[in-house]
């Protein structure tokens, strides 16, 4: 098993490329260090996207509503303007565009895999104006620093962003007896009373580490949202809810808290201020041995089949606990782990991935002035620099837009309907318009990257034989089951 | 294009996607035919706002909530003014509603609790097929299966060939070329992708074109489930029901969830005419709220909920409830709306009747013979 591998753990051989001597070193070594994404100019940061969403939020909700409420038409045509001038359709084309410049032209193509991954695990559902600004540049800045780094930095991270703050409405949750807690409740002119909100504490529990296996009850959730009180973004008048985040004081429930049994008090922790318990607490959350079952289930689950078994996980969990929760080794012992059991086991490819392998086997090109890139100039992206999104919206994937916090499903069952397939097939007979105009897609072709990217092609190559029409082709390898699944 | 037993029998209303030799085995006319639609609530639907109690202790609990227009269906109870069709039918007999009931899930995860009110098991994850899948599977029902959505839902799972509808614009390769991936499968034992070909390659004609919007969705339903030999179970999946802030009150964002469920069942009656009397539409939910609101004038996930219910094979109108009250230590863990009527024996006598399948086999090879009581006396017309 070699080139099947290859496309268990990455998207594939391209036309130009070889297949490396040793897939499994090939693989292992591409996680040392975080590869730069290719893409030819600026990328935008997430502190200009949170700017760009408060003036866009902050725009229209406050400025033009008010300014325009007696005139419909005027409205629309300022809210098209501002719209235009923020970005509000333009930045998710672009990070959908990077991303996939980015895996396709990699050298390290099982780490943007991997990226990929970590993405989906730490979902920003669709939630307000999230995808439109800044879920792709939070994947870029949050999560893929910390994939060399380990996994407790990866989740402190993620849990103190901006984005999963809003995601998860951490900035409603008030600690009662805090400061401001006391005043906005016993102000007879605040007629909005604040407390807790258990919304992330939960989903970092059940979500993010430890998952419901361990057991962990209501009163766990609501001291875990004490703790997590006060990390929310500065407000000011211009950022509104966009403002950076800072932990404040005034906003907190102070401890002590118990969670999972353990008590975490203050005065024991010398070197930590208050706000930096939750640091603490992650630590624990982070290495407890639940989590490290969930995330290396997970793991499985994406590479190698459904229902990964104990044995599989295991190989995870052991170089978890040998290196420290350790990304790097951890990436690398899913790799082994997927070489070993590839042969056996074969895992459906949700439809991003399955466009990406299409994309790379068949040298499709549906990125606009692919691979440099392009760049914003405050205007609505073009019908090319958009197709990506319509693509993936088609599909039944649109990245950004999971529905709810724990993303995409990454099961089989999930993604077999009749529509979804639909898709699938109707997309492929389009393959022909995103085509390399450079490249005759003949018989000959189609036998040459199928011998490059199956262990065994000619179940393969008799089929295709049978696709006698151009479009035809397309449809036909893209819809075969070990393209469908790898 | 070849004249199918479909349409033969239904002229031009329902014909198929391609040209197809394959007479479909099922599907023999039943009369009349009875339709179940199920309407999946996630996000945990607050019951409390949809269907509200005459209380007073209610405004000490959630003040920023309250409604102040509310449309009254008897002494206790009122709908939320969203929901006008659901109260136009209550004078007809044609509306009902369980209230403070919800399938046996405590643990307030979206994501366990979702699981489990498709699959019906105590235990989350432990299933892979629908309660709603494994009735019709009890019942017989084979191809009876719609879903209205891009993915098929875990409950409708447990029987072969179930199809869903969500349009696109693009368009189908030939025939002869999804009849080419299918040979690959040649010499496998079963393989589930093999069976979707087979269902596509057998679609119905009325499951083309429209848009994707619930309004177009719910009106296309309306003329698939009218169909005599077409689907007789659909299921549409709703979203934005986690209302942890500004969940509003007669407006807001709970508000228009409610405004889409009254969308369906009245694209529903208005469309299926005659047929709304061999109808049953109920809603589904994972959990209900907590009854005080939370710090962002929202509220958090709950365990007691409602289930709205509308058609002609509601026996009358009624809130059919235990009514477990507000008081502090009524409530569930001092904070959520009791459960007092496990909904799962809901949905299994709603299954028994519109099947006409015997409820003690439903409990059987649905509900694994668990604690589920028969109420089809109660709401349903057998």
């Amino acid at each position: 098993m070699y080139r099947d591998y290859i496309r268990k753990v990455s998207f594939g051989i391209g036309i130009e490329e070889d297949m490396p001597n040793d897939p499994l070193d090939w693989a292992k070594n591409q996680f040392d260090q975080n590869p730069n994404l290719i893409w030819g100019y600026d990328l935008p940061s997430l502190e200009d996207q949170r700017k760009r969403y408060g003036e866009w939020v902050y725009g229209d909700r406050k400025v033009l509503r008010q300014k325009f409420k007696k005139d419909r038409l005027k409205y629309e045509n300022a809210k098209d303007q501002l719209r235009k001038k923020t970005g509000e359709k333009f930045y998710e084309s672009l990070e959908l565009s990077i991303r996939h410049t980015s895996a396709l032209a990699s050298k390290s193509p099982a780490f943007e895999r991997m990226w990929h991954f970590w993405g989906n695990f730490f979902a920003i559902s669709e939630k307000d104006f999230l995808a439109s600004f800044s879920t792709g540049v939070y994947q870029r800045e949050v999560i893929r620093p910390n994939m060399v780094k380990t996994f407790e930095d990866l989740v402190y991270d993620v849990t103190t962003s901006w984005c999963m703050l809003h995601h998860l409405d951490n900035s409603e949750n008030i600690g009662p007896s805090s400061k401001r807690g006391i005043s906005i409740n016993n102000d007879p002119n605040e007629k909005s009373k604040v407390g807790l909100n258990e919304n992330h504490a939960r989903e970092l529990l059940e979500l993010h580490t430890v998952s419901p296996e361990a057991n962990y009850s209501q009163e766990d959730v609501i001291e875990m949202a004490k703790a997590m009180t006060g990390w929310r973004y500065l407000w000011n008048e211009k950022d509104l809810e966009a403002g950076p985040i800072k932990f404040q004081d005034e906003y907190h429930e102070n401890g002590p808290y118990k969670i999972l049994n353990k008590i975490y008090d203050i005065k024991d922790f010398n070197t930590v201020s208050q706000g930096k318990e939750l640091k603490v607490i992650i630590k624990d959350l982070a290495n407890h041995p639940s989590t490290k079952k969930h995330i290396s289930r997970k793991l499985c689950q994406h590479f190698i089949c459904d229902d990964p078994n104990e044995e599989m996980i295991n190989v995870i969990i052991d170089s978890w606990n040998k290196n420290d929760g350790s990304l790097i080794e951890i990436h690398k012992a899913t790799m082994e782990v997927a070489f070993k059991y590839g042969n056996d086991f074969k895992k459906f490819s949700m439809p991003e991935l399955w466009l990406l392998q299409n994309a790379k086997m068949l040298d499709l090109n549906y990125l606009y002035s692919y691979p440099k890139g392009f760049e914003f100039k405050g205007a609505s992206p073009n019908r090319r620099q958009k197709l990506l999104k319509d693509i993936l919206y088609e599909l039944g994937h649109p990245i950004f837009r999971a529905k709810q916090p724990n993303g995409y499903i990454d099961l089989e069952d999930e993604w077999l309907s009749p529509e979804l397939i639909i898709r699938r097939l109707a997309s492929a007979r389009k393959f022909t318009d995103i085509a390399n105009p450079n490249l005759n897609y003949d018989n000959d072709f189609f036998e040459k990257v199928i011998i490059s990217n199956f262990d065994k092609p000619e179940k393969f190559l008799k089929l295709m034989d049978s696709a006698k029409f151009y479009s035809d082709r397309f449809v036909v390898f893209a819809n075969y089951p070990e393209m469908m699944r790898a | 294009m070849n004249c199918t037993r479909r349409s033969f029998l239904k002229g031009s209303l329902a014909t198929i996607f391609f040209s197809n030799f394959n007479i479909p085995l099922h599907g023999s006319i039943q009369s009349p035919k009875k339709n179940i639609v199920i309407i999946s609530l996630r996000g945990g639907m607050d019951g409390l706002a949809a269907v509200p109690i005459s209380d007073p202790l209610i405004n000490k609990y959630r003040s920023e909530l309250i409604l102040n227009e509310k449309l009254k269906i008897d002494s206790d109870f009122s709908l939320h003014p969203k929901l006008k069709t659901l109260h136009s039918l209550w004078s007809k007999n044609l509306a009902s509603v369980v209230h403070a009931t919800n399938i046996p899930y405590t643990n307030r995860s979206h994501f366990d609790g979702q699981n489990i009110m498709q699959t019906g098991s105590l235990k989350a994850y432990t299933q892979k097929t629908g309660w709603l899948g494994r009735g019709m599977k009890s019942a017989g029902l084979y191809e009876s299966g719609l879903a209205l959505s891009l993915p098929m839902p875990l409950l409708l799972r447990g029987i072969e060939k179930n199809n869903n509808y969500y349009p696109t614009w693009m368009s189908l390769p030939k025939r002869e070329i999804i009849e080419i991936i299918t040979r690959a499968y040649d010499g496998v034992d079963r393989d589930k992708l093999q069976e979707i070909y087979n269902v596509i390659l057998n679609r119905p004609l009325t499951m083309q074109g429209g848009d994707e919007s619930l309004d177009s969705l719910s009106k296309r339903t309306a003329s698939i489930l009218k169909d005599p030999l077409g689907p007789k179970v659909a299921v549409f999946d709703l979203e934005g029901f986690d209302t942890h802030t500004a969940q509003g009150n007669e407006s807001g964002e709970h508000a228009e969830n409610l405004q889409d469920i009254d969308l369906i069942i009245k694209n529903l009656f208005e469309g299926l005419g005659s047929d709304f009397n061999n109808t049953l539409i109920m809603t589904l939910t994972e959990f209900g709220r907590t009854v005080e609101q939370n710090g962002g004038n929202g509220t958090e996930h709950g365990y007691g909920s409602a289930i709205l219910m509308a058609g002609g094979i509601l026996k009358k109108s009624q809130v059919y409830t235990d009514w477990p009250g507000l008081n502090k230590s009524n409530l569930f863990e001092g904070r959520d709306l009791l459960s007092t009527i496990d909904a799962r024996s809901v949905y299994a006598s709603a299954m028994s009747s519109v099947f006409n399948t015997d409820f003690e086999k439903i409990k059987r090879d649905v509900f694994w013979n668990e604690d589920v009581t028969n109420l089809s006396s109660q709401l349903f017309k057998s």
